[in-house]
């Protein structure tokens, strides 16, 4: 090879390549990745909105009961009021995990899964939103990117735990369980005041920062094992009686005693 | 949940309602307390105002005091509880989107730049922290 092909060759290895992007494109994607996430915020409530106009709509806004009891070891919904003026659920009575009364968010089996796919949507989109930036966002590292992932999961899942807790106690609670949205209205507004809550805690006490720096010494550590494994391997290779001598064994190669 | 301890966990999340709605109402005199003292910075959170969503569980007691209370308050649940849920909640979202859009403009008329709150990292709630700086954003 002539030295002007490795010359070409050394550039090519040694490449690389800048993208000047002005203030502008950069606080317009910061922008957008707030917006963004200021969105999937509101996606669940808004799921759950949907589903309490539903019942609204099923059951009309002056309510006929709802009743949840127990018979024979099972857990049943109970309609009372004019059924025929019902259109999906005609009946007057359901068990607790029929499809069509977990569907339409009525009764605790279908306030938790209302719940659950909230979680889940939720969830998929942080992360999502945290994938992008992480790829997009040279300056962000992994420990970062973990972090805060970390921290969308623990508040996403105590803001869905506590959500459900509000929406089964009232929907099992006199007088106001028989309301069919007023279980799905707690759950919402205990949901969005428990993610608010648990904001300004993370805030107070700096948890994602701490998770942050948890992950970096994880990675610090990970890091010098690697280093004292990589170290010990290399000096075995260099040195095969080493491992004899160290179990007290003759030193076939060097001699011995 | 027998009714019992729904009964019991509802008036658990009635009684941690008290100090949520106070925080809110504490943060909107605090913001005005920062604006008249003309403080350097005032930090400021926009979904704070959604934290009122927590006196839902008071209209709902009030709610199923009257239904149980006798015949007539039945019938009274029966009619309106719907219309009364459902209208709270809406003013509720109304008054969490206006009051923050409200102290905002206040804010801007004394001169203050809106920078990003460098202790926030990770947000799963409505709204964002902003920091409002007289001087630029450049030493917080």
């Amino acid at each position: 090879m002539n030295m002007e092909d490795k010359l070409v060759g050394d550039l090519k290895k040694n490449e690389q390549i800048l993208q000047i992007v002005s203030v502008e494109d950069i606080q317009k994607e910061r922008n957008l990745k707030s917006r963004t996430k200021d969105a999937s915020a509101w996606v669940a409530p808004v799921k759950d909105s949907v589903d309490a106009a539903k019942l609204i709509r099923e059951f009309g806004i002056k309510p006929k009961k709802v009743v949840v009891k127990n018979y024979a070891g099972k857990q049943y919904i109970i309609f009372k009021g004019y059924p025929g003026a019902r259109k999906v659920l005609r009946g007057t009575r359901y068990l607790a995990d029929n499809p069509k009364v977990v569907r339409m968010a009525v009764g605790p089996k279908g306030v938790i899964k209302s719940v659950k796919s909230g979680f889940v949507i939720t969830v998929v989109l942080s992360v999502g939103i945290e994938i992008y930036d992480h790829f997009i966002n040279d300056a962000t590292t992994l420990s970062e990117f973990l972090g805060t992932v970390t921290s969308d999961l623990v508040k996403i899942g105590l803001s869905s735990i506590a959500a459900a807790a509000a929406g089964l106690a009232v929907g099992s609670a006199a007088v106001i369980g028989s309301i069919a949205a007023a279980p799905l209205i707690a759950a919402i507004a205990v949901g969005v005041v428990t993610g608010l809550l648990l904001n300004h805690i993370d805030k107070k006490f700096g948890a994602t920062a701490a998770l942050i720096k948890a992950y970096e010494d994880l990675g610090v550590k990970l890091r010098e094992i690697k280093y004292e494994a990589t170290r010990t391997y290399n000096y075995l290779e260099n040195n095969p009686g080493a491992l004899m001598r160290l179990f007290g064994g003759p030193g076939i190669f060097y001699g011995g005693y | 949940m027998d009714q019992k301890s729904a009964q019991i966990v509802f008036v658990i999340f009635n009684l941690l309602a008290i100090p949520v709605v106070i925080f809110a109402f504490y943060e909107y005199f605090q913001v005005n307390a920062a604006m008249v003292r003309k403080d350097e910075v005032i930090p400021f959170d926009t979904g704070t105002y959604y934290l009122l969503l927590a006196s839902i569980f008071w209209v709902m007691w009030v709610i199923q005091y009257i239904g149980k209370r006798d015949e007539s308050g039945a019938r009274f649940v029966d009619k309106y509880a719907n219309f009364i849920l459902i209208g709270w909640v809406i003013g509720i979202l109304v008054l969490a989107n206006l009051v923050p859009y409200y102290l905002q403009e206040k804010i801007h008329k004394l001169g203050y730049i809106a920078c990003d709150d460098p202790r926030e990292i990770s947000r799963i709630a409505k709204g964002a922290s902003i920091l409002y700086s007289k001087a630029g954003c450049a030493n917080l």
